[in-house]
């Protein structure tokens, strides 16, 4: 009888060991990533195609742009005609979404429960689209690693933080090489409900970055690409872009 | 051919001919008159109802859906400015209403039903929306309700304005309504203020398509349509002529038809005229190619008198056992042309041989008779026993086919064995009265040399032609198996043009939804609230139609009914406002703003039923990127930025608060919906004919259906949700996979009988060699489909046991002529298919005319079965031409 609590205590303790070691590193690992992801700000152009349940194609462009590492940004539509000059504008790490619509000249501020629905009609949800800090947003426990296409990964499970994004936990796949996300299943109280696939990878201004993502919505049977046209590193956006005020304004 | 080896039966029929020709045909005639009188009472029934298996479970339950709550079988489809296609549609359902053997018209939908217990009929979660946004029943109040309601369910949520698509579609259609007579209020002041009331408040009451260009008014006939009973189609033709006429008197709509009712009308005109035409076009075929090769204008006509007897008798036995007449039994005549003249002219052309010979009359008939009438007969059982092989379907429309062809080719056989031969006889005597010689076709002889040269080729490099014919074989198998695909689309097989097939396409594409329902029966509404909930969340789901929509929930009633007594009592307390202009034109900006906004989130997210009403409301056009000015909004802007229009806005928004006042009390009443006042047009919609306790779900597809993929998804969410359900388009995949499997089946079937027939026939495996061409030859069809880009059908898939009957003769008459023959094996091919080949050429030209006939059907899935036929006999030909001789080759000894 003796032995056998002795068993029990010394498995239990072996565990415990294990998952905070695991905890451990899993924060470790996402440290890295928010290092090799986080840019202090970006000026690009990128294309948009919704694909719907129908099967129906959509494609949008849009010049983005972000500064103090992510903290801000902003998508100016230039295609099609119907959207173009519309903006949408995050700031506080996607806390606050302004939208400009050039048509009617109006700007609304979207309420604070629009965060985790999507973003004009795509599969990413508007704190998708925000790149916060993953640290501040997320605990993480490292699963383990293993080869994705390939490529050496680790797999992390995400457990966002009270103040975090709306999901219930992400499991995280990232390299081990350059430490970048390459695949991301989104979970809801409901299971999987999204899956997020990163590649084309391309080293711009000494950043390797992912020029498509791939947002494929399980439960609509949707998915949205978005496709880096061109990015640049090395030129810090106007700050007053990142202003309400700017919206209406024409892009410099 | 040895005179003691003729039958005692065809020297029978040569005596009774040649002795008696007179008496013989007027017995015939007679039986044939009476067999046309009879003919004359077939009905035509293009019904697809009658195609399929009659125990199939699909089958019987759509019948009995049909038989309990009827069928939209008719749709009228109105196209022009929306206040013209209601005036047309307010002119005619009355009228419509009033026809004998209708049973429904659904034109306008409830909506005083809808005013009156408006509130108690909402959800929950809708329910409270509604507190909040009519709270103030002034039209500032309520137009500031809808644009907060805006505001916080969809103009930052394209979530939401996918889950409620339908929803805020009809909801805009009204409210385009509403804003069209408030525009017309502040220009003129005279528009209907209660009209604009209504349609704000319970929507547009027409079922309107979402370019507000379209209308449809549906009819449920007395008479189903699947029975296709004379007073069905009656009374699809009576609709027709009426609203035809009264669309003569308004120009500025246009009107068509759609729905099963009059594609049968449709399908019945284009089939039943063209069937006398392309019958009559065959005869000419024939008759010249057969002058053209008997150098004759009076012989083709003997060859084909009997071939006319045949056929009347075929078409007398099919209305005794059937009494009516389907889209396959149709063409009966056509095929019957083709194939029974085969039979008399290798009759004809041994005949004139043997005269040609020196053999007297009789001795000729009895020689003819008994020998190329045996191959005749061999020929015309084994065309006969694959026709029968089809009565082992399910598919009543193939079991019926292959009956009435079996049956025919059989009749076809005695006509042609009891009526030409004493029409030979009376000819030549003809020709004796004058003293002439009755005239022999040139080639009657000699046949035709060159085919015997063919033959003689292929005969002595057997190695070559079997090689090249097992590797083309083997070629046209691998692309019949895997690449071609099989029509599912019932509308592409039907003729190319008709309207009211154009309309299954365009009606979803205009409505957001298909006319075409998925029906689901239950016998408990909160059973089928529960299912339509659930079946509208369905990506592949158009709406849902439900009695639960008309009865409020018993647990709402005392949830609510506080609620609405303190919104009564709060409206009541409203005082009548002085409308400040600006005020309401803020509102109405602001509605822009706020529809603008959804429309381009409904636009990204593909929420494609919600942002082309808006933007005919805006006025904005995605294609040109630019605003038209006439539109309601802008126009209503434009009023309000001009004095006169202003001066209008305290009268016409007096008028409408005043409607208002009295509209929204009534609508927040606590008196539920429920089934006993439900309103008629509700009653006869959803509810049984009979008044049993059943309810029923029309679940109408958000595109057309009749494509498969479209159709699966829809079956597939549906059945997920709901389990067994039916629908008219899944009734045609039945009807497809069956026939498939009876032409699969029929096909072995055919291949069976015909190996009996054979040996028994050839007594021994002599006979079997000629199967082999005719594989060659259906193989080669296959091939030639694949290369030409057709499909299989559940029409042309019948052809491939047909064309294993009718090919197999070629190879039966040529080794019938190489048996009787006698000389070195290759003097014997070179004189039988001298000889016969000629006659098979002809036989299979004729053929090929009767059936080529068949592809000129402006019905595509007819014209195919045609197509299909007429390759498969020209392949057979060639096959036996060229591939038999090197056959015998292999497996026949040279006795010499």
């Amino acid at each position: 009888m003796k032995l056998r609590i002795l068993c029990t205590t010394v498995f239990a303790l072996l565990m415990i060991t294990c998952t905070t070691l695991a905890d451990e590193a899993g924060q470790q690992w996402l440290s890295k990533i928010d290092d090799a992801e986080s840019v202090p700000w970006s000026i690009g152009t990128m294309t948009q195609t919704i694909t719907t349940t129908s099967g129906d194609e959509r494609t949008f462009t849009f010049e983005s742009f972000s500064a103090d590492s992510g903290d801000v940004s902003l998508m100016a539509y230039t295609d099609p005609p119907r959207v173009a000059g519309d903006k949408i504008l995050m700031l506080d790490g996607g806390d606050q979404v302004w939208y400009y619509m050039k048509r009617r000249d109006v700007t609304r501020h979207y309420a604070g429960h629009t965060l985790k629905q999507s973003a004009m009609g795509s599969d990413f949800s508007y704190e998708d689209l925000s790149t916060g800090d993953l640290q501040e947003d997320y605990t993480a426990e490292l699963l383990g690693e293993e080869t994705l296409e390939g490529e050496p990964v680790v797999k992390l499970k995400a457990t966002p933080t009270p103040d975090g994004p709306s999901y219930d936990h992400l499991i995280l796949w990232a390299s081990t090489n350059d430490h970048l996300s390459r695949k991301i299943e989104y979970y809801d109280e409901e299971g999987l409900e999204k899956t997020l696939i990163l590649s084309d990878f391309r080293t711009v201004d000494g950043r390797k970055t992912a020029f498509s993502m791939r947002m494929d919505n399980h439960r609509r049977n949707s998915y949205t690409v978005m496709n880096t046209i061109e990015i640049r590193y090395n030129e810090e956006p106007n700050a007053r872009l990142f202003t309400k005020g700017a919206l209406a304004e024409p892009i410099e | 051919m040895n005179q003691e080896t003729i039958p005692g039966w065809a020297r029978g029929i040569a005596r009774l001919s040649v002795n008696r020709p007179v008496l013989t045909l007027i017995v015939l005639l007679l039986v044939t008159f009476a067999a046309f009188w009879q003919a004359g009472t077939l009905q035509l029934r293009m019904n697809f109802i009658d195609l399929l298996p009659e125990h199939h479970p699909d089958a019987v339950g759509y019948k009995q859906i049909v038989d309990e709550y009827g069928e939209q079988s008719i749709i009228v489809a109105i196209e022009g400015e929306r206040d013209d296609m209601v005036a047309f549609a307010e002119e005619i359902v009355p009228t419509l209403r009033e026809m004998e053997g209708v049973y429904h018209v659904e034109g306008a939908q409830p909506q005083e039903y809808f005013l009156d217990h408006g509130f108690m009929l909402q959800k929950p979660k809708d329910f409270y929306r509604w507190l909040r946004m009519y709270d103030d029943p002034s039209l500032t109040g309520v137009l500031r309700g809808i644009n907060d309601d805006f505001e916080r369910e969809y103009t930052d949520n394209d979530d939401n304005l996918r889950d409620d698509e339908l929803m805020v579609a009809r909801g805009l259609l009204g409210m385009g309504l509403a804003l069209e007579r408030l525009e017309q209020g502040l220009s003129a002041n005279n528009a209907d203020a209660d009209e604009g009331v209504r349609a704000l408040l319970a929507g547009e009451p027409w079922m309107l398509s979402l370019d507000r260009k379209m209308l449809l008014v549906a009819i449920t006939p007395k008479e189903p349509m699947w029975s296709a009973s004379e007073a069905a189609l009656e009374l699809t033709k009576q609709v027709q002529q009426t609203v035809g006429e009264r669309a003569a008197e308004h120009p500025e709509v246009k009107v068509s038809f759609t729905g099963m009712g009059p594609i049968g009308v449709d399908e019945m005109n284009s089939v039943g005229t063209y069937t006398q035409l392309l019958m009559l076009a065959a005869w000419i075929l024939v008759y010249l190619l057969l002058a053209r090769n008997f150098r004759s204008w009076g012989l083709p006509w003997l060859a084909m008198l009997p071939l006319a007897v045949g056929i009347i008798w075929a078409l007398g036995l099919m209305a005794i056992i059937f009494g009516s007449i389907n889209i396959m039994t149709v063409m009966l005549g056509l095929v019957l042309i083709g194939l029974g003249i085969d039979f008399t002219l290798h009759i004809v052309t041994r005949f004139c041989e043997e005269r040609g010979a020196g053999h007297d009359l009789e001795d000729a008939l009895a020689i003819t008779l008994g020998g190329t009438g045996r191959g005749v007969l061999t020929g015309g059982l084994t065309t006969a026993a694959a026709f029968f092989a089809l009565m082992i379907a399910d598919t009543r429309g193939v079991f019926e086919f292959g009956f009435s062809a079996g049956a025919g080719v059989l009749l076809t056989l005695v006509a042609v064995f009891l009526t030409l031969p004493p029409l030979l006889v009376l000819r030549e005597k003809r020709y004796t009265r004058k003293g002439r010689v009755a005239p022999l076709p040139p080639d009657a002889e000699e046949g035709w040399p060159l085919l015997g040269s063919i033959a003689a080729w292929s005969f002595k490099r057997p190695a070559l032609v079997i090689i090249v014919m097992v590797l083309l074989g083997g070629a046209c198998f691998y692309v019949a198996w895997t690449g071609i695909p099989f029509e599912y689309n019932f509308l592409n097989l039907e003729p190319a043009g008709l309207t009211s097939v154009e309309m299954q396409q365009e009606i979803p594409d205009r409505f957001g939804m298909s006319d075409q329902n998925g029906w689901i029966a239950v016998t408990d509404i909160e059973r089928a609230r529960a299912l339509k909930d659930t079946l509208e969340d369905q990506p592949a789901v158009g709406s849902v139609s439900s009695v639960s929509d008309y009865v409020t929930k018993p647990a709402w009633i005392d949830q609510y009914a506080p609620q609405l007594a303190s919104l009564r009592e709060q409206m009541a307390s409203h005082p009548t406002p002085n409308t400040e202009t600006d005020e309401l034109y803020e509102q109405i900006s602001r509605l822009w703003d706020n529809l603008d906004a959804m429309s381009n989130q409904a636009y990204m997210a593909g929420v494609d039923r919600v942002w082309p009403v808006i933007d005919i409301l805006t006025g904005y056009d995605t294609e040109s990127n630019e605003t038209d000015t006439t539109a309601v909004l802008p126009s209503l802007q434009a009023l309000f930025e001009d004095e006169a229009g202003r001066a209008r806005v305290q009268d016409v928004a007096a008028a409408w608060n005043a409607s208002l006042a009295e509209r929204l009390p009534q609508m927040a009443d606590s008196s539920p919906g429920t089934l006993d006042n439900l309103p008629e047009s509700v009653r006869k919609s959803l509810l049984p004919m009979d008044g049993s306790a059943e309810y029923l779900l029309r679940v109408s597809p958000r595109e057309s259906i009749w494509e498969k993929d479209k159709l699966d998804q829809f079956d597939q969410q549906v059945e997920d949700v709901a389990g067994n359900h039916l629908s008219t388009a899944e009734l045609f995949i039945v009807m497809t996979v069956e026939t498939l499997r009876d032409g699969r089946t029929g096909s072995l079937l055919a291949l069976g009988v015909i190996f009996i027939l054979l040996l028994f026939h050839f007594r021994g495996a002599f006979g079997l060699m000629a199967v082999i061409p005719l594989l060659s030859g259906a193989l080669l069809m296959l091939g030639l489909m694949y290369i030409t880009g057709m499909k299989y059908n559940y029409i042309n898939l019948i052809a491939v046991p047909v064309i294993l009957g009718i090919g197999i003769d070629d190879g039966v008459h040529a080794l019938h002529r190489f048996r009787e023959l006698r000389g070195t094996a290759v003097e014997r091919i070179r004189a039988a298919f001298s000889r016969v080949g000629r006659a098979i050429l002809l036989t299979s030209a004729t053929t090929m005319i009767g059936f080529g006939s068949i592809a000129f059907y402006t019905m595509r899935g007819m014209a195919s079965f045609g197509m299909v036929l007429f390759l498969g006999v020209g392949f057979c030909f060639i096959a036996t031409v060229l591939v038999l001789p090197a056959v015998v080759r292999v497996f026949v000894r040279d006795r010499n």
